[in-house]
């Protein structure tokens, strides 16, 4: 029963996908097979729609969502009038979705559900802690939908499950390092220079950190930075970038003279769209990427299949994943096979 | 002011912004009396003030499915969730409200409700269909755990649920007005609770209705006092009264005419409002409405330059008061953008006009108004170098002039400023 002891070591978990169909649901249909909810209270749900059953992008067959009893499930009020389960309602959020309230309940017995819950970070941290306080539940999972893995973000959740698979490329040398490109991401190293208080009350922007010290350089959307302002920055020794890390922002920084950067803070790892020879560049000259908010990867799934019917070779796949990534990988597939023995 | 107005829960915060502008004494003096019982409650028992206060906070906008439940429709587990959290809002703050005044409204206990709603008594405001309410759906779900996936035992299941659904929304229907009046009475004391605990907060005053005079001690404006104190800088507050007829406030530029007359206007619409009153004592005569007529409304887009505007809001106003309206009338600088011979002119016979309809009004000038009909206060002015926005009375016509001299402060150009007190001296003794 691989990664589900590490998951109850955490209150919150995400499973992204880094794209459709890589077995995201399948993911967690397999972690709320297993999960123990007779005597632990956890509740599950989605930054999107999900658990219909076929796909509404590709036509393809999709994977419900499972719930067994005693597992606690919000979704919209539209989708709730069709649940197919007992369903006990414990809490009503005003926070609307495109189809209507979200409804949390308690199940009284198993059935196939559509989760829908806040997708805002900010309703669905709120969400969570309330029901964290009013209903004593302990753990939370946290679906995200169609490529939304910066909404995902480990700014919500403690821990990350990643889905990738065929979907995202039938070539084994581009899937592989797509994927260890983004899990190097996930695991940059929290920064000890900034708090996480402190970042969160800082608008957009670049700032210079000296010891506890936090200088404004730049004030608004670093796309539209001068380049005065990038000379003064790129002076400093440590920076932390509120914004978004572009690969545009690095190739201005490139062409500068003077380059004193040591330290270059983001907030987390879904704010920074590098491409792997910027990473490898920023690692050249010595500039070390840190975050304010870390994320801790349990591990990565991988589904073989690509929506057109594509195979890869799954024991490659992933041996080639775990090899470079150093995080335990998992074929869908096998399991897949596993849940179906259960039943 | 209605920003800072906090309540518990938004659905009272938009109902407050539904209410209209009230214009009964009796109405208004009551509504302030029950203010006042609650700042003392507040001060006497503040835990039980919060405790009620937190409460509420739990309070959603479920007007709509308490109409559909007193109209005979049978309700969904979401709105019967909804009904059931009520009433348990309900029961709590009638459960705490005891120790306060009698004036604060008497939220009613909602236990009959409760025990439809929670067969089991297990004090949770969680809602379906409880096992409990029926021996058979007991007895179908326990078999449709064994196997599940039977459709036909599945739709019985439903059926049965929509029969009990429909036999608790009849028993409920008879409670449709005591849940309506609650809720009703529930947004009505969050209102209560958040101007007693605004006008705690921000040092206001509740007013005293009079027919005939309106009175300030220590009058302030919220706004400009709150940008002032975090540049480090106080509020100098102002006394005034005012009666039927025309005070003519007279003084230097910067001498916070425009302000005082917005903090007139604005006391004046907070007290309408039965919101707390910005001054250490306050007594408001009251009104159909309230016409300030201030700032610059020129307009290229429209073709109406600054003086035609204000021609035609001051006629509106005149009119309106023709009519037999009753208007709180605040005017800054009437025919100000003119020449100053017939600006004048327009003023004197402006401040004739109100005289002689009587209301209460307000009108400042930098002109030198020679007429009696009306009482004459003047901003004492800059002393020292200092302004001192104090209200004095002022017996003469003539006006300040201190215009060149606060240019000269407001650091304007040295040639320019200098010539111009050349021009005006050499006028003066021609």
């Amino acid at each position: 029963m691989p990664f589900i002891k590490d998951i109850l070591k955490h209150r919150s978990l995400a499973v992204a996908g880094m794209e459709k169909n890589t077995g995201k649901t399948e993911c967690l249909n397999y972690i709320l097979e297993r999960i123990e909810s007779k005597t632990l209270k956890i509740a599950v749900t989605s930054i999107g729609v999900d658990g219909e059953s076929t796909d509404i992008v590709t036509s393809t067959s999709k994977p419900e969502i499972i719930i067994k009893e005693g597992i606690y499930y919000a979704t919209a009020e539209k989708f709730f009038k069709t649940r197919e389960l007992v369903s006990e309602i414990v809490d009503l959020d005003y926070y609307s979705t495109a189809a209507g309230r979200v409804v949390t309940s308690l199940a009284h017995s198993a059935g196939k559900v559509i989760l829908a819950g806040p997708s805002e970070s900010s309703a669905l941290k709120s969400w969570m802690n309330r029901l964290g306080r009013e209903r004593g539940i302990e753990h939370f999972i946290v679906d995200g939908a169609l490529s939304r893995v910066s909404q995902a973000s480990p700014a919500i959740c403690d821990a990350l499950i990643l889905a990738t698979g065929a979907s995202l490329s039938i070539s084994v040398n581009t899937l592989v390092s797509k994927t260890i490109h983004l899990t190097e991401l996930i695991k940059l190293p929290a920064t000890e220079s900034l708090s996480e208080t402190k970042a969160d009350n800082l608008p957009n922007g670049i700032y210079s950190i000296n010891g506890s010290e936090v200088v404004t350089l730049f004030s608004g959307s670093v796309f539209n930075i001068d380049g005065e302002s990038l000379k003064i920055i790129a002076k400093e020794s440590s920076i932390y970038l509120c914004g978004v890390l572009s690969d545009r922002f690095i190739e201005r920084v490139k062409c500068l003279k003077e380059i004193n950067i040591k330290n270059l803070i983001i907030k987390d790892f879904t704010r920074i769209f590098l491409s792997p020879e910027n990473m490898i560049w920023l690692d050249h000259i010595g500039i070390r990427l840190e975050v304010v908010k870390s994320s801790n990867l349990l591990a990565i799934c991988v589904n073989p299949v690509s929506p057109s019917g594509y195979t890869l070779d799954s024991a490659q796949v992933c041996d080639l994943i775990a090899e470079r990534s150093g995080i335990a990988v998992y074929d869908i597939y096998r399991l897949r096979d596993e849940i179906k023995k259960c039943y | 002011m209605i920003n800072t107005l906090e309540t518990a829960s938004p659905v009272s915060k938009r109902y407050f912004l539904d209410s209209s502008f009230l214009k009964d004494p009796e109405e208004i003096t009551r509504e302030y009396s029950a203010i006042n019982e609650t700042v003392k409650d507040i001060h006497k028992s503040g835990s039980t003030v919060n405790l009620i206060f937190s409460y509420i906070s739990d309070l959603k906008e479920i007007l709509g499915t308490i109409e559909k439940l007193s109209s005979g429709d049978t309700l969904d587990d979401v709105e019967l969730f909804e009904i059931k959290s009520f009433a348990f809002i309900s029961e709590a703050i009638s459960n705490s409200i005891h120790p306060l005044n009698i004036l604060i409204p008497r939220v009613e206990s909602m236990k009959q409700v409760i025990e439809i709603l929670d067969p089991d008594r297990s004090g949770s405001k969680s809602f379906y269909i409880f096992d409990s309410y029926s021996e058979e759906l007991a007895r179908i779900r326990r078999e449709l755990n064994l196997n599940p996936g039977n459709t036909s035992l599945y739709n019985s299941s439903l059926l049965l649920e929509h029969q009990i659904r429909e036999r608790i929304c009849s028993e409920l229907k008879v409670f449709g007005k005591n849940i309506r009046d609650n809720y009703l009475k529930i947004i009505k004391l969050d209102i209560l609770i958040s101007k007693a605990r605004q006008i705690i907060k921000q040092k206001l005053c509740i007013p005293e209705i009079s027919k005939e005079m309106i009175s300030f001690k220590s009058l302030f404006n919220p706004e400009v006092e709150f940008y002032l104190l975090q540049n480090g800088k106080e509020f100098q507050r102002t006394d005034i009264d005012l009666t039927n007829g025309v005070l003519l406030i007279t003084g230097s530029n910067m001498g916070g005419k425009s302000v005082l007359l917005k903090t007139l206007a604005l006391s004046q619409i907070l007290c309408h409002f039965t919101l707390g009153i910005p001054s250490e004592r306050a007594k408001i005569m009251l009104f159909d409405s309230v016409s300030l007529l201030t700032g610059d409304d020129q307009n290229t887009k429209t073709g109406y330059s600054s003086f035609s505007s204000e021609i035609i809001r001051i006629n509106d106003t005149i009119c309106r008061l023709k009519k037999g309206e009753r208007l709180l009338a605040l005017i800054d600088e009437p025919a100000r953008s003119t020449n100053p011979a017939e600006g004048s002119a327009l003023a004197e016979s402006l401040i004739n006009i109100l005289s002689e309809i009587g209301t209460v009004s307000v009108v400042t000038t930098h002109y030198s108004v020679t007429t009696e009909r009306c009482r004459r206060k003047r901003v004492k002015g800059i002393i020292d170098n200092k302004m001192d926005y104090s209200l004095v009375d002022e017996q003469g016509y003539e006006v300040p002039k201190e215009a060149i001299n606060i240019a000269r402060v407001l650091g304007a150009d040295n040639e320019w400023i200098d010539n111009a007190e050349k021009i005006f001296n050499e006028r003066k003794h021609i």
